[in-house]
């Protein structure tokens, strides 16, 4: 079932007509979200005992950080499926996903600095997690450079997809880092099943972390339409999409074809 | 006519079935024609690597030379130099075959080599990613076989002592064998395009992290008396993996790059 919905949306054609009728809606969700998210998060929820008001930090570093593993996992998934099956589309997918990784990559490392340097004293510590966080960062780097750097966009696919591929095997090392070592970051406070944080902070926490995720995927929808619109310029299909946006902007008017046989006759 | 013959069987009867197709055993069907190719692969490598020996010498030049800059630039008293020492040397040994491997088969593209390779390994049979991990065994015996050869030298000026100087060996060869690998995807990705050493440099330098880490830590414990055999297990366990790994995605970059 959810081959074969993956295999209908191969086409690019399909794909961008699913993504352009999907970018609002999930912006409006990511602000619905976002806002009682921020408002749970800023005035309801009372200061920690211990961190004061800084811990506020959280509701930004935590989604920032889940989200840039997330798409990380996404865009291999992808780089996968369009390796072994050959699907164009796949691979597209996973170059638009990639900016916003590296965008939510970045702000957990500056927001978790941001946060670090009042709980812990310093704006940076070689630990495990912070490290392998850092080295997400530059896959997401290598990823767009290699991607900026080919301009055969078939050998741009794959080479791409090979790299997500061999980095991926980076997000276990994130993700177990604090079990595995000993490090300064602070242990899994969420886990299936069970919470160490009072209700209203896990309310906005999942409210941020879900507004997070509605926006990746209006912003990934969003690129992979430029995406196609790019590559796919010279099909019947998209010039035929462009020719009725412009047609329903002139409100009707005369097509130039006929004002030429207008002219001949 | 006996009943052998009317089947068509020789006389004296058959010691396998392909016996029966191919009388002369001129096919060899249990090991298609593997050897030669590998073997002319690798034979081209190594004989255009050691008739510019300055190359060789060039990555082992490199090695000392990073080495050397540290202690110029900090403190070169002994007990910074034992602290930095594990750190600087596998940062120098990265660095070195990075340098080595980076262009790895960007001349080979341009040169049509690489076409040449896909015709070959769909001629004979061979599978591109053996040709790849023939290619990635030449090059770390000659991108890693200098610094190994230096490394006793250069760990000398840290005050390495004999214990550590050996896990710094065996783990320079265990870590040396995985960088070769990844920088040889790495390069395969980038080759023929602008900027690709940069690229493969910017490739590899973040799976190329945990190899430093643990390889620098084994040394650590040498230093100290520790036993590091859990740092080069886990050495070895990322060979194993590299190996069985990098050269498949390789022969998949290089067949992408040879397409486009």
């Amino acid at each position: 079932m959810f081959s074969r919905l993956i295999f209908y949306f191969a086409s690019p054609m399909r794909l961008h007509a699913l993504a352009g009728r999907l970018v609002r809606p999930l912006l409006w969700l990511a602000l619905a979200l976002a806002l009682p998210g921020l408002w749970l998060a800023l005035v309801v929820t009372p200061a920690d005992a211990v961190q004061g008001e800084g811990y506020r930090l959280l509701y930004v570093h935590v989604p920032a950080a889940w989200m840039s593993m997330f798409v990380y996992l996404l865009m291999a998934f992808w780089s996968f499926v369009g390796l072994v099956w050959h699907t164009r589309a796949s691979a597209m997918l996973a170059h638009a996903l990639a900016p916003t990784g590296a965008v939510f990559a970045l702000l957990s490392l500056v927001t978790g600095a941001f946060w670090g340097q009042p709980m812990w004293g310093t704006w940076w510590v070689w630990d495990a997690r912070l490290s392998s966080s850092l080295l997400l960062f530059f896959l997401y780097l290598g990823y767009l450079a290699l991607l900026r750097a080919n301009e055969d966009s078939a050998r741009a696919d794959r080479a791409c997809a090979v790299l997500a591929l061999l980095g991926a095997v980076n997000l276990p090392v994130i993700y177990f880092s604090v079990r595995w070592w000993n490090t300064l970051h602070q242990g899994a406070s969420l886990s299936p099943g069970k919470a160490s944080m009072a209700p209203e902070m896990l309310t906005a926490l999942l409210l941020m972390i879900g507004a997070a995720w509605a926006y990746t995927a209006a912003t990934a929808f969003k690129r992979v339409q430029l995406i196609i619109a790019e590559r796919e310029a010279q099909a019947r299909w998209l010039q035929q999409l462009q020719d009725d946006l412009n047609q329903s902007d002139d409100g009707g008017a005369a097509l130039p074809a006929a004002d030429l046989e207008a002219s001949r006759a | 006519m006996s009943g052998e013959a009317r089947l068509g069987v020789p006389a004296g009867g058959v010691r396998s079935p392909v016996e029966l197709i191919d009388p002369a055993r001129q096919i060899d069907v249990a090991a298609p024609a593997w050897a030669p190719t590998l073997r002319a692969v690798a034979r081209r490598e190594w004989l255009t690597a050691v008739r510019r020996p300055g190359d060789l010498l060039w990555h082992a030049g490199f090695f000392v030379m990073v080495a050397a800059l540290f202690p110029l630039s900090l403190r070169p008293d002994p007990a910074t130099l034992l602290l930095l020492g594990p750190g600087v040397l596998w940062v120098a040994a990265l660095l070195a075959v990075l340098l080595a491997t980076g262009r790895l088969f960007h001349d080979d593209l341009k040169s049509g080599w690489l076409d040449q390779c896909v015709l070959a390994s769909a001629a004979a049979g061979v599978p591109l990613a053996l040709i790849v991990a023939a290619r990635m065994a030449v090059q770390w015996l000659l991108a890693a076989g200098p610094v190994l050869a230096v490394a006793p030298l250069v760990a000398l000026q840290f005050g390495l002592n004999a214990a550590a100087l050996g896990v710094l060996l065996a783990g320079l060869a265990l870590g040396s064998a995985v960088l070769v690998a990844l920088a040889s995807v790495a390069a395969a990705l980038a080759a023929g395009l602008r900027g690709a050493a940069l690229l493969t440099m910017l490739m590899v330098l973040p799976m190329a992290a945990p190899v430093l880490v643990f390889g620098a830590l084994a040394v650590h414990a040498a230093q100290g008396g520790a036993p590091a055999g859990a740092e080069l297990s886990l050495l070895g366990a990322m060979l194993a993996a590299a190996a069985l790994v990098c050269p498949v995605l390789g022969a998949l970059a290089l067949r992408s790059a040879t397409e486009a």
